[in-house]
């Protein structure tokens, strides 16, 4: 066991060595921190991103998918649109203080289309409806328009 | 026992590591560590072509609704040629909101009536492919066909 004990030929460092050495280490670990810390930083944000731009991509698809066969819609809002959608009364409408799409059917309970929407906007000239949807919390802007088929 | 067994070398190594070593061991750990940081950051802002071609496909998908729409609003005596909108090449450039986008359609007019997808027999079939592209390097972002015919 005394194999494992310091020998005689161990001196160890002298003061002016271990000064030297923790000198350069600050100067590495001032340089690398703020770099790994950024990159940690970047990781965490492109996770969040990732998951806001799917939810933002699925509430788009759902409503263009749902508006394009339209036969009759109605602006209750800005961000509240009903559709007569395949036999089908249609509403979407954002609870903007929650940030929470909601979509029913047929005056059925409203369901939760898709979560963290900042804004969701809908312009209309009567052919048209444009709808914008934002999240701020990832800075997603989606915009699309649509010509519903079946107006009279 | 344990003593015994331990090589000669290995008991002249536990006088530890000299300055130099730890030094260069130190600065051999800075380069790696600073080599990994530009192909790491590079990595997290490539996260950012699939939210671009997401906004891009959207757009397209708006170009394309507005060419279905005019080509629906044409009567059964108007033509493609005379009366469709648009009937030539167009690039739109910095979207408006949208304004690192353009977006180019591209008019196909060489469909031969009654050959291939032209099915129509005596009017003219055209495709339109509309594409959005980066305003700083060009590059496609989203592009599809749409095939019309009259």
């Amino acid at each position: 066991m005394n194999a494992l004990l310091p020998t005689d030929s161990f001196e160890g460092f002298t003061l002016i060595e271990m000064v030297i050495v923790i000198t350069i280490m600050s100067l590495i670990m001032l340089t690398a921190i703020p770099a790994v810390s950024q990159i940690f930083m970047s990781y965490i944000t492109s996770t969040r991103m990732v998951k806001y731009d799917r939810d933002g991509f699925v509430a788009m698809s759902r409503i263009s998918k749902e508006l394009i066969p339209a036969s009759a819609f109605t602006l209750n809002s800005a961000n509240d649109i009903s559709i007569t959608s395949i036999g089908k009364e249609i509403r979407f409408w954002l609870d903007a203080g929650n940030e929470i799409l909601y979509r029913s059917e047929d005056g059925g309970a409203d369901q939760i289309l898709s979560r963290n929407i900042s804004d969701l906007t809908f312009t209309t000239d009567g052919n048209y409806i444009t709808i914008l949807l934002k999240i701020n919390e990832v800075g997603l802007d989606l915009r699309t328009t649509v010509y519903p088929r079946n107006l009279p | 026992m344990i003593r015994s067994n331990f090589p000669k070398d290995l008991k002249q190594r536990a006088a530890g590591v000299t300055l130099i070593e730890l030094i260069i061991a130190i600065t051999l750990l800075a380069f790696i560590t600073g080599a990994l940081v530009t192909p790491i950051s590079t990595m997290m802002a490539n996260m950012e072509q699939p939210r671009k071609m997401m906004q891009a496909t959207f757009l397209v998908q708006e170009k394309q609704e507005e060419i279905l729409y005019n080509r629906r609003q044409l009567t059964n005596t108007q033509t493609l040629a005379a009366n469709m909108t648009p009937n030539s090449n167009q690039t739109e450039n910095a979207l408006a909101g949208f304004t690192q986008f353009g977006r180019r359609v591209t008019i196909d007019k060489s469909y031969t009536p009654g050959v291939g997808n032209c099915q129509s027999t005596s009017a003219a079939c055209w495709n339109y492919t509309v594409e959005v592209f980066a305003m700083s390097d060009n590059s496609t972002y989203s592009s599809a066909d749409l095939f019309i015919q009259k």
